[in-house]
This record gives C-alpha cells, structure tokens and sequence, in this order.
C-alpha cells in the first residue's frame, strides 16, 4: 500500500466514514510499519 | 518524555480500552462496528505497538540512542514521511498541526525533524488507534 493510499484510510477514519474492511486494512498497515519501526529500534 | 495518558488527553481520548462493542469515533457518522475477536486482535495489536514505540521516540530518547540506529531510524521515518507528516497533522484540536509546524519551522536539519515529526505523529497514531475503534 503506497503512503497516498495509507493517508486516504485515515482520513475516512479521521471523518468517520471508513467502513470495517477499510478500518482493519489500516490498522494492517499501520501494524506492519510499527512492527518495522519497532525491529529497527531494538 | 510523554506521558501516554496526557498523550490521549491531547487528542481527545482516554486510555481505557472497553470491551464487547466498538463504535465509530465521536463525531463520525456513528455507524456501529462490530469485530471478531480476530479483527479485534489486529486493531488491539496497533495499540499495543504504539505503547512500545511511543516512549522511544521522544526528543529525549533520540539524543541517547546509538548513531548507527538513530540513522536506521530517520530513513525509515525520512521513506514514511509523508505519512507521518500528514498524521501529525490530524489532531482535531489542531494540537497536532500546531506542534508539527512548530518542528518544521524551528528545526533546520531535515534529519532532525523527521524523528521529532516522528514523536509527535506517535500521538495522533495512538489516537487513531483507539479512537478509530473504541468510543472513548
């Protein structure tokens, strides 16, 4: 998923229009750059 | 160093995480959400990801981290940064918005603004993650 994309979920999210599917997928990607972040901090 | 529940705070939310139903965030559209315990498991991890991340990416944890790391660190945030950027600028009280100018506007080196950015985008992170699911 491209940071154009990723930004366009949160925003429905921010706006609250987001549906499920598209709330999980978020919450997806946000675990996989966390997890990323998190590997390059330990 | 933050303090996770002044963070929440400044967004609006509260650190407790109830149980059974989610809803929408306050002020949305209010369509109710309801997860499996599996779906629920991927949102509950991006909260507990970002309680671990969010102490080590604070100003002050940076100036003490390791050179070699530090510059792992700021590629990444520099390879997500539009991202991060346009989180940090999200908060609904325009708290978010305000400090991420206040970094880039006082913060030459791009390096540098990148991990404050990155801190500062921790918050409305950990904001979206509760609040994008559970009604505070």
């Amino acid at each position: 998923m491209t940071q154009e994309e990723l930004i366009a979920l949160a925003e429905k999210i921010k706006a609250g229009t987001a549906t499920k599917e598209e709330t999980l997928t978020y919450h997806k990607e946000l675990n996989k750059i966390l997890l990323e972040m998190k590997a390059l901090l330990e | 160093m933050f303090k996770m529940d002044k963070m929440l705070g400044a967004v609006g939310l509260k650190p407790k995480i109830p149980e059974n139903t989610v809803t929408a965030t306050p002020g949305s559209d209010a369509k109710e959400k309801v997860y499996t315990a599996e779906e629920q498991a991927i949102i509950d991890k991006s909260t507990e990801l970002l309680n671990e991340a969010t102490p080590m990416m604070t100003e002050e944890a940076m100036t003490s981290m390791e050179p070699g790391k530090l510059a792992k660190l700021v590629g990444f945030m520099k390879s997500k940064k539009e991202f991060f950027v346009r989180l940090a600028s999200f908060a609904a009280s325009g708290a978010g918005l305000a400090a991420a100018i206040e970094i880039v506007s006082t913060t030459p080196d791009i390096n540098t603004a990148a991990v404050k950015l990155a801190g500062s985008a921790m918050l409305t992170l950990l904001g979206f993650a509760v609040g994008s699911s559970y009604k505070g």
